[in-house]
């Protein structure tokens, strides 16, 4: 079965829709008065008023709706509360930061997370896959912000070996900007590895199977030339939607990873404009989160389709 | 990164031909929950020291009898304070698996037997909150809401809703074309016998997994909302907001922050022990 993009690009810009109509009521739904939880108990009716204006809490929620997409497809996302800057400029000046973060750990979790799947997936049940199995299942129950007070508490407190926070980016100094990421990196893709390899090696199971790598291990491949050029393709489908996946999800991981270790990205905007309540701002990630899953989803599919040609002809 | 898997719990963990859990760790898993179970009962019922008491003489203590995982800088009872969290992860993840699920499950069930515009309208639902940020929209809704057990059980179990829906969606599309079902069609069955008492039997055994992978998701995420800042309101004790609070002393008292960190892991093993157990057992 081909996969329909057309179909596919339309539903996608549709969910986005619905997504913004969701994030511009996000206000009026919830129960209470927005601009007095904003505002605080201290505010005067004016003020609050003023600020159920510029809300648009005052209009109908279609015409704060036709607004709000008009500002969304013309750029003007809002202005934030807390800076009095531009949302769209604000969000996008904290992109590098969070894409620098979220790059490494995927590259970091990839690179543990694919010999060490293709090898255990060889000898199943052997001494690697068993260390490994257990491992990763062990790892999976500890939380991301758990692993990253550890990490801090024993490689920056006690080794001293790395900053516990901070960030310096890597135009402006490339020795430093490393040496604050080890850490956050290592942390979020830890747990990424951890998912990692059990997919990969769940499929790369399934392929020893067939008949091409039966037939290839009696023709005397080796090892790494089974794996890597005959196993790693065919078992990749699971791992490049997992990775997909993950991508679109980055901002919610990097939530806790960026406030943990004080990284000025997506994520640290977002905690603290929900501290003081500063709701464009809210709207504006909210919105940029769905985009970015829905545009990696879009990535995820295609680069299946590459991959695995098989998907295109629904033989897999 | 278990946490923003909240959209995607089946995902996470599947893959095949895994090693076995050996019986004996199954018996353990189901022991540590019972006897969690008994302890945040035991809290909750006032039995054991008050989590909320400032006592100054006995500051920042290591673990004593008195004081099994010690005392914060507050001196409160770390260990009461641990039993009364769990309490509160044992509510949302309860919430999160008996609504989110439960819901999920039966909007995916009726979704794949009735196919046609009831199928397309819960596909396009769930693809619009599967692109929400959950994390994002729950902490937010907290905010503007106020942090309350039922605010944070039930946003989060709303995000747990797409996910069973579209699992349970498939297993039904398979189910509905057995012979049993088909039978019970040409006799006559009403849809919603031919649901209940058909297709839910065999839909439920399927989905067991998942449930136990969201009960995990579940208490994950109030963790980590915790942590962050918005879930229950300090000095109310949850295990994020308790490992959060003993950061600051980290290195004067460890056990603040490690202890409890350390029961939530555990209990997380568990639960993933008996999840994949269950999926063993399926095969």
């Amino acid at each position: 079965m081909r996969i329909a993009w057309l179909p596919r690009a339309g539903r996608s810009l549709l969910v986005l829709i619905v997504v913004s109509a969701l994030t511009c009521q996000l206000a009026a739904l919830l129960p209470g008065d927005p601009a007095f939880v904003i505002l605080g108990d201290e505010s005067t009716e004016a003020q609050r008023e003023a600020l159920r204006h510029t809300l648009g809490l005052d209009q109908n929620a279609f015409v704060r709706f036709v607004n709000f997409m008009g500002g969304v497809v013309t750029g003007d996302w809002g202005t934030s509360f807390a800076s009095g800057r531009p949302v769209l400029v604000e969000i996008l000046s904290r992109v590098p930061a969070t894409a620098e973060l979220v790059i490494l750990s995927q590259v970091v979790a990839l690179a543990v997370a694919v010999p060490l799947a293709l090898h255990s997936a060889r000898n199943v049940g052997g001494k690697l896959d068993r260390l490994v199995s257990t491992g990763t299942f062990l790892l999976l129950a500890v939380p991301s912000f758990v692993v990253g007070i550890i990490t801090i508490q024993f490689f920056a407190v006690q080794l001293g070996w790395l900053p516990a926070s901070g960030y310096t980016a890597f135009v402006d100094d490339p020795l430093e900007n490393i040496s604050h990421m080890v850490l956050p990196v290592l942390t979020l893709g830890l747990a990424e590895g951890a998912v990692y390899v059990r997919a990969l090696r769940g499929s790369a199971i399934e392929a020893l199977r067939s008949p091409y790598a039966y037939a290839s291990i009696v023709r005397g491949a080796s090892d790494p030339q089974l794996l890597w050029w005959r196993i790693l393709r065919p078992s990749s489908s699971t791992l490049l939607a997992l990775i997909g996946v993950s991508l679109g999800v980055a901002l919610g991981g990097t939530l806790l990873v960026e406030s943990l270790f004080a990284i000025p990205g997506l994520g640290r905007l977002t905690v603290s404009s929900l501290g003081v309540r500063d709701l464009p701002m809210i709207q504006g990630v909210v919105l940029f989160a769905a985009t970015t899953v829905v545009i990696f989803g879009i990535l995820a599919d295609i680069a299946v389709s590459r991959i695995d040609p098989r998907s295109k002809h629904g033989l897999v | 990164m278990a946490l923003s898997d909240l959209a995607t719990p089946g995902v996470a963990i599947a893959s095949v031909a895994r090693n076995r859990i050996p019986r004996i760790g199954v018996i353990v898993a189901l022991l540590w929950l019972a006897l969690l179970a008994v302890g945040a009962l035991v809290a909750a019922a006032g039995l054991t020291a008050d989590p909320l008491t400032n006592d100054y003489t006995v500051i920042s203590q290591a673990p004593s009898l008195a004081h099994p995982f010690g005392t914060d800088n507050l001196g409160r009872d770390v260990f009461s304070r641990s039993l009364h969290g769990a309490g509160s992860s044992a509510v949302v993840a309860l919430v999160t698996v008996f609504v989110g699920g439960g819901l999920g499950i039966l909007l995916g069930v009726w979704a794949g037997l009735r196919r046609g515009i009831a199928d397309a309208i819960t596909g396009f639902l769930t693809d619009v909150t599967i692109a929400l940020p959950s994390l994002i929209i729950v902490a937010t809704v907290v905010t503007l809401a106020g942090p309350s057990l039922p605010t944070i059980s039930l946003t989060i179990a709303a995000f747990a809703i797409p996910v069973f829906a579209r699992l349970s969606r498939s297993a039904t599309l398979s189910i509905a074309a057995e012979n049993y079902v088909v039978a019970a069609r040409t006799l006559g069955a009403s849809g919603w016998r031919i649901l209940t008492r058909e297709v839910l039997p065999s839909v439920l055994p399927v989905m067991m997994p998942f449930l136990m992978t969201t009960l995990a998701t579940a208490i994950i995420s109030e963790g980590a909302l915790s942590f962050l800042g918005f879930g229950l309101r300090p000095p109310e004790p949850s295990w994020g907001g308790l490992i959060a609070e003993g950061r600051t002393q980290l290195a004067l008292a460890p056990w603040v922050t490690l202890l409890p960190a350390l029961l939530l892991c555990v209990t997380i093993l568990a639960i993933n022990v008996l999840g994949e157990h269950l999926r063993e057992a399926k095969r």
